[in-house]
C-alpha cells in the first residue's frame, strides 16, 4: 500500500506491506534507529514516539495506520553530542542524573517523557512514575530517571 | 580520582548515536530465524523444511545435518569438564531436550519472510518422558541414555568428609527455600551480525560480554580461520550475565553467512529469549543450623541442588559458586555443603547478576531469621553475635573463600540506623502489618583470581592517549571511568584519553566483563600501563632537560606531554605498555540492606516503605556510576522478591514467555533507595577496588521475605516462597486472597 506521512518534520512516501509495524518502518526503511525493539508484546516502550502528537508505542501500530500522520522520533530531541548546551532538556537531565546506563531504554523514555511533559509541564514524582509505567529500563532502578523528568520539567518551565 | 564526572558515552546515547547490534544492517544483509520445538522432550526427531524452502524470498534452510558444526561442549564452568555425553548439537539432531530448542535456520531477504517460513518447518518425532523439575531429575529418565542418569554433578559435600553433628546444640533450626528461576531480560535482546567482507575476512557483530572468547569459540565451532575473523562489540543494552554465553544460534548464523557469502542479522524476539534461555538462579536449598540458646551459631549443614536446564554449560559453575559463598557473613565453626546439579527438561541456565550469591545469602539469611526466632532472640542481635569481626580478616571460610577485609556488624548497625527501626516499630505498636527484614551479605568478585585481562597505553605524539582494554563495556561505563583511571595516573586530562574496547582487531587479548572482574582486573590492567607510561614520560622528560629523573620540577620538568612525546617519537621511541593483569585473588564485597514493608491483609500487596542498602565496594572509582549499579541491582533484587519466575509446567513447557506474562517492575513499582557506603580497600589490585554491580541482588530479597515474614509472623506465617505474589502463597494470610503484583491489582 501507498502512504505518506510526515517523520520528525520531512515528509515520506511509499510503498509498505499492510503488516508492516510502524517500528520497522522507522528502523529499516527510514534507518531511524534511535526507535528501538525490545519485546513481542508492547510492554517495553523501548519503540515509543509520537504520533501526532500523542504517544504510541510503534511496535503496535501498523504503517499503515500512520498514513497522513505525524511521527516524532527520538531523533528528533536530538542535539549535537559535542555541545551539550543544544541538548534537549531532557537530555542534560538524564545525564546530570545518571538517568541511563546502558541507553537502550533511553530513547523511548526521552520520547515518553517529552509527551508526558507537553501534556503536565509539572508532574509531581507520582505522575512521573505513572506517566513512564509503559517503559522499562532494566539498569537503573528508575530513580534516576524519576529526578532526571523532574528536574528538566524544572528547567522546561523556567525557560523562556 | 574523586566525584563524579558526566560520562562520555552518554553525549552519544542521548542524542541518537547509539549503535546497537540490531542497528548495523549492511547492504544486502539477509535474516535468520529459527523454527524451534514445541515440546520439552522428543527422539526420533526428523525435521521437515520443505514447505519453507518454498517460499518467496526464502535463500536457505538449513537443519543439522545441512550444516557441519561440532558440538558445543558439556563443562561445569571454568573449564571444567561435564559428562562428556551431554554436549550440546547447535541444532537437534535427534533428540529435543526443551521447548524453544531450535531445529532449522531459516534466512530469508526480509525478517518477515523469513519468520513465516520458520513457521512452517514441522517435526516429526517420538515423544518421550519429561524431566520437568530437579527433584524428579534424580533417578528420573535419564535425557542423555549415554550418560547413565542426570546428575551434572553427583552429591559432592565440602569440606571433604565433613558430617557436623547438629544434635549437640539445644537450638536448632532447618529451612528449605527455593530460589525461582529467572530471566535476566536486559532490554536490549540478543541480536548477532555475521558478514563476510571483500577481503574474505568474517566480521561479526554481538553485544557478547567476552568477545575474544567469542571469536575463538567461532573458529572453534565452525572451522575459520582466527585471522580471518574479527569480533566486534557495539554498543550493549544490558547483558547482566546472559550475554556471556554461547548460544546455538551464533555458529549457526556464523556457518550460513560463511556459506552463503553475504551478511546474515539474527534478531531474538523477547519470546524466543524467554523460551530458549539462558535463565539464572534455579536453585533449592536445605540450610540447617545449630547452636547455643544465646544465640552462638556453631554448626550449619547445607544441601544445594541446582538446575542446569538441558545442557549443563556456564550455567553449571552457579550452584558452585553459590556452594563457595554458602557460608555467608558468619563465624561458624563446622560447616558442610553438599551440591547435585542435575539437568532437566527446560532451558539452559546460565550466570545472572549475582550468580550463585543471591542463591547463598538467601538461605544463610532465612535461616539466620529463623535461628533467631527459635531462640527467641533479636535477628539483628543474632547476626551481631555472629558475623565475622574485621580482626579476624583475612577469614578463611570452610567452603575455601578468603573474605579479605571489613567491618560487616557496621553495615548492619549503619543500616538500622537509615532505615529507622524505632518509627517501625511505632508503626507496629499502632497496629499497622509492617515489618522490618535484613540481611548482611559477603559476595564475591573476580570470578577466576587467575583470570587475565589485557591492557594497554600508548601515549601518541601528539600527546594523546590510547588506552585499550580487553574488557568492553555492557553499559557500566568503560569510556568514562577507564579514561578517568588512566588519565589520573598519566596525569593528564581523562578528555585526551581514548579508550578503545570491543573489537578483537583493535585489542590484541581479552577475558572479559563478567564476574564483577572489569574495574579489578581491567581497571588495574590500564593503572598499571598507565602507571608504566608516565614512568616513560618522566624519563624521556629528564634526559630532554639533562637532570636526573628524581630532580624533575613537577609532572615533567616544565614540558607538557605533547613535547615529550613528539621528542620520543623523533628518535624512534614510543611511549607504550601492555599488560595482562590477573590479580591473583578473589575479593569480597560485602553489606547489609534492610527492608521495610507493609502488607495488605485482604490482598496479600506487600508495600515496600523503605529499601536500605549499605555498600562496601572497596575503593569507588565513580561515586555515580557506582550508586547507579547499586540502585539497579537493587531493583532487579526486588523485582525477584516479589514478581519474577521463569514458570514451567508439568510438561515442561514454559508459561512465563513474553513481557505480559514474566512481570518486570516499571516505574511505579520501584522503590526509593536509600543507601550508605564503607570503604575497605581491597588488598589485591592497586586500586583497591571490588566489584560493584550485583551488590543489590544479592542483599534486597532475603531483606524483604524477611521483612514479610515480620510482618506476617504473627498471623502464623513462617515461611513464603518467592516470588511473594505468587498465587497461593496467600493462603496463610488472614484472606483467603493470594498476593498479587501491584500492576495486576490496580
Ligand atoms: S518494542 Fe514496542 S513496546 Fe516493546
Ligand atoms: S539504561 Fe539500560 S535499560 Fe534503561
Amino acid at each position: 500500500m501507498k502512504i505518506s506521512l510526515i517523520v520528525n518534520g520531512t515528509l515520506w512516501q511509499g510503498d509498505v506491506e499492510p503488516r508492516l509495524l510502524l517500528a520497522h518502518l522507522l528502523r529499516e526503511r527510514l534507518r531511524l534507529t534511535a526507535t528501538r525493539i525490545g519485546c513481542d508484546t508492547s510492554f517495553c516502550g523501548a519503540c515509543t514516539v509520537l504520533l501526532d502528537g500523542r504517544t504510541v508505542k510503534s511496535c503496535t501500530v501498523l504503517a499503515v495506520q500512520a498514513d497522513g500522520g505525524s511521527v516524532t522520533t527520538a531523533e528528533s530531541l536530538a542535539g549535537d553530542p559535542d555541545d551539550p548546551a543544544t541538548w534537549h532538556p531532557l537530555a542534560r537531565a538524564f545525564r546530570a542524573h545518571h538517568a541511563l546506563q546502558c541507553g537502550f531504554c533511553t530513547s523511548g523514555m526521552l520520547v515518553a517523557a517529552a509527551g508526558l511533559l507537553a501534556g503536565d509541564p509539572d508532574p509531581d514524582e507520582d505522575a512521573v512514575r505513572h506517566g513512564l509505567e509503559g517503559n522499562i529500563c532494566r539498569c537503573t532502578g528508575y530513580g534516576r530517571i524519576v529526578d532526571a523528568v523532574t528536574g528538566a520539567a524544572a528547567e522546561m518551565r523556567s525557560a523562556p | 580520582m574523586t566525584g563524579h564526572e558526566p560520562r562520555r558515552e552518554d553525549a552519544r546515547l542521548l542524542n541518537g548515536g547509539a549503535r546497537y547490534t540490531g542497528d548495523i544492517r549492511p547492504d544486502g544483509c539477509l535474516h535468520a530465524a529459527f523454527a524451534r520445538s514445541r515440546v520439552a522432550s522428543a527422539t526420533a526427531v526428523s525435521v521437515d523444511v520443505a514447505a519453507a524452502r518454498g517460499l518467496p524470498g526464502v535463500v536457505a534452510v538449513l537443519t543439522a545435518a545441512d550444516l557441519d558444526l561440532k558440538d558445543i561442549p558439556a563443562t561445569l564452568g571454568h573449564g571444567r569438564p561435564a559428562p562428556p555425553a551431554m554436549t550440546r548439537p547447535p541444532l537437534v539432531r535427534d533428540r529435543i531436550r526443551y521447548v524453544g530448542e531450535p531445529l532449522a535456520v531459516v534466512v530469508a531477504t526480509d525478517p518477515y519472510l523469513a519468520a513465516d517460513a520458520a513457521a512452517l518447518v514441522t517435526a516429526a518425532y517420538e515423544p518421550a518422558p519429561v524431566v520437568a523439575t530437579p527433584a524428579a531429575a534424580e533417578g528420573g529418565p535419564p535425557l542423555f541414555p549415554e550418560a547413565g542418569s542426570n546428575l551434572v554433578l553427583p552429591a559432592v559435600t565440602i569440606p571433604e568428609g565433613a558430617d557436623p553433628d547438629l544434635d549437640r546444640w539445644p537450638v536448632r533450626v532447618a529451612v528449605e527455600l527455593v530460589s525461582p528461576r529467572l530471566a535476566p531480560t536486559p532490554m536490549e535482546p540478543i541480536s548477532f551480525l555475521a558478514a563476510p567482507g571483500p577481503d574474505g575476512r568474517l566480521t561479526i557483530y554481538c553485544g557478547h560480554q567476552a568477545p575474544h572468547r567469542l571469536k575463538r569459540q567461532m573458529c572453534d565451532l565452525v572451522g575459520l580461520d582466527p585471522a580471518a575473523v574479527r569480533v566486534v562489540v557495539p554498543d550493549v543494552g544490558g547483558a547482566f550475565g546472559m550475554k556471556a554465553q554461547l548460544y546455538p544460534e551464533y555458529p549457526v548464523v556464523t556457518a550460513c553467512a560463511v556459506r552463503l557469502g553475504r551478511p546474515v542479522a539474527w534478531d531474538q524476539t523477547r519470546t524466543e529469549q524467554f523460551e530458549s534461555g539462558t535463565h539464572g538462579r534455579g536453585a533449592y536449598e536445605r540450610v540447617e543450623l545449630a547452636g547455643t540458646a544465646d544465640g552462638r551459631i556453631r554448626a550449619a549443614r547445607i544441601e544445594i541442588l541446582g538446575d542446569v536446564g538441558a545442557y549443563p554449560h556456564n550455567g553449571s559453575a552457579v550452584p558452585l559458586f553459590m556452594r563457595l559463598m554458602a557460608q555467608g557473613a558468619y563465624d561458624i565453626d563446622e560447616v558442610a555443603v553438599t551440591t547435585r546439579i542435575v539437568v532437566t527438561n527446560r532451558a539452559p541456565t546460565a550466570p545472572y547478576r549475582g550468580a550463585g550469591r543471591p542463591e547463598a545469602a538467601y538461605g544463610m539469611e532465612r535461616a539466620v531469621d529463623a535461628y533467631a526466632h527459635a531462640a527467641g532472640l533479636d535477628p539483628a542481635q543474632v547476626r551481631l553475635l555472629n558475623l565475622v569481626r574485621p580482626d579476624q580478616m583475612p577469614f578463611r571460610t570452610h567452603t575455601g573463600a578468603l573474605y579479605d577485609g571489613g567491618d560487616y556488624a557496621a553495615a548492619l548497625r549503619m543500616a538500622l540506623d537509615l532505615a529507622g527501626t524505632g518509627e517501625v516499630e511505632a508503626w507496629k505498636a499502632a497496629g499497622e502489618t509492617v515489618g522490618l527484614g535484613m540481611c548482611v551479605y559477603v559476595e564475591r568478585s573476580n570470578g577466576d583470581p587467575a583470570g587475565t585481562e589485557y591492557g594497554s597505553v600508548t601515549v601518541h605524539p601528539d600527546g594523546t592517549v590510547v588506552a585499550r582494554s580487553g574488557s568492553s563495556a555492557l553499559g557500566q561505563g568503560h569510556e568514562s571511568v577507564w579514561s578517568r583511571v588512566v588519565g589520573d595516573a598519566l596525569r593528564v586530562p581523562p578528555s585526551t584519553v581514548r579508550v578503545v574496547q570491543g573489537d578483537t582487531d583493535a585489542v590484541p587479548a581479552g577475558t572479559g566483563s563478567f564476574a564483577s572482574r572489569s574495574a579489578t582486573v581491567g581497571g588495574s590492567a590500564l593503572h598499571n600501563c598507565a602507571t608504566a607510561v608516565r614512568e616513560q614520560l618522566r624519563d624521556a622528560a629528564a634526559k630532554l632537560l639533562g637532570v636526573p629523573p628524581g630532580e624533575l620540577a613537577g609532572e615533567l620538568g616544565g614540558l607538557s606531554v605533547a613535547e615529550v612525546a613528539a621528542a620520543v617519537y623523533a628518535e624512534g621511541g614510543r611511549l607504550f605498555a601492555e599488560q595482562e593483569f590477573a590479580s591473583g585473588a578473589q575479593n569480597f564485597p560485602y553489606g547489609a540492606c534492610v527492608a521495610v514493608v507493609a502488607v495488605d491483609l485482604d490482598t496479600g500487596l506487600v508495600t515496600l516503605r523503605r529499601l536500605v542498602a549499605v555498600d562496601d565496594c572497596g575503593v569507588v572509582l565513580d561515586p555515580l556510576v557506582v550508586e547507579g549499579q547499586l540502585e539497579g541491582s537493587l531493583l532487579q533484587g526486588v523485582a525477584q522478591a516479589l514478581f519474577e519466575e521463569v514458570v514451567y509446567d508439568g510438561e515442561g513447557r514454559p508459561l512465563t514467555t513474553d513481557l505480559a506474562t514474566y512481570t518486570l517492575p516499571t516505574a511505579p513499582d520501584a522503590p526509593g533507595y536509600v543507601t550508605g557506603r564503607l570503604v575497605t580497600p581491597a588488598p589485591s589490585n592497586p586500586l583497591g577496588v571490588k566489584g560493584a554491580g550485583e551488590a543489590g541482588c544479592i542483599g534486597a530479597p532475603p531483606a524483604i521475605v524477611n521483612a514479610v515474614l515480620d510482618a506476617l509472623r504473627r498471623y502464623g506465617v513462617t515461611d513464603l516462597r518467592m516470588p511473594l505474589t505468587r498465587p497461593g502463597c496467600g493462603r496463610p494470610f488472614r484472606a483467603p486472597v493470594p498476593p498479587r503484583c501491584r500492576r495486576c491489582s490496580r
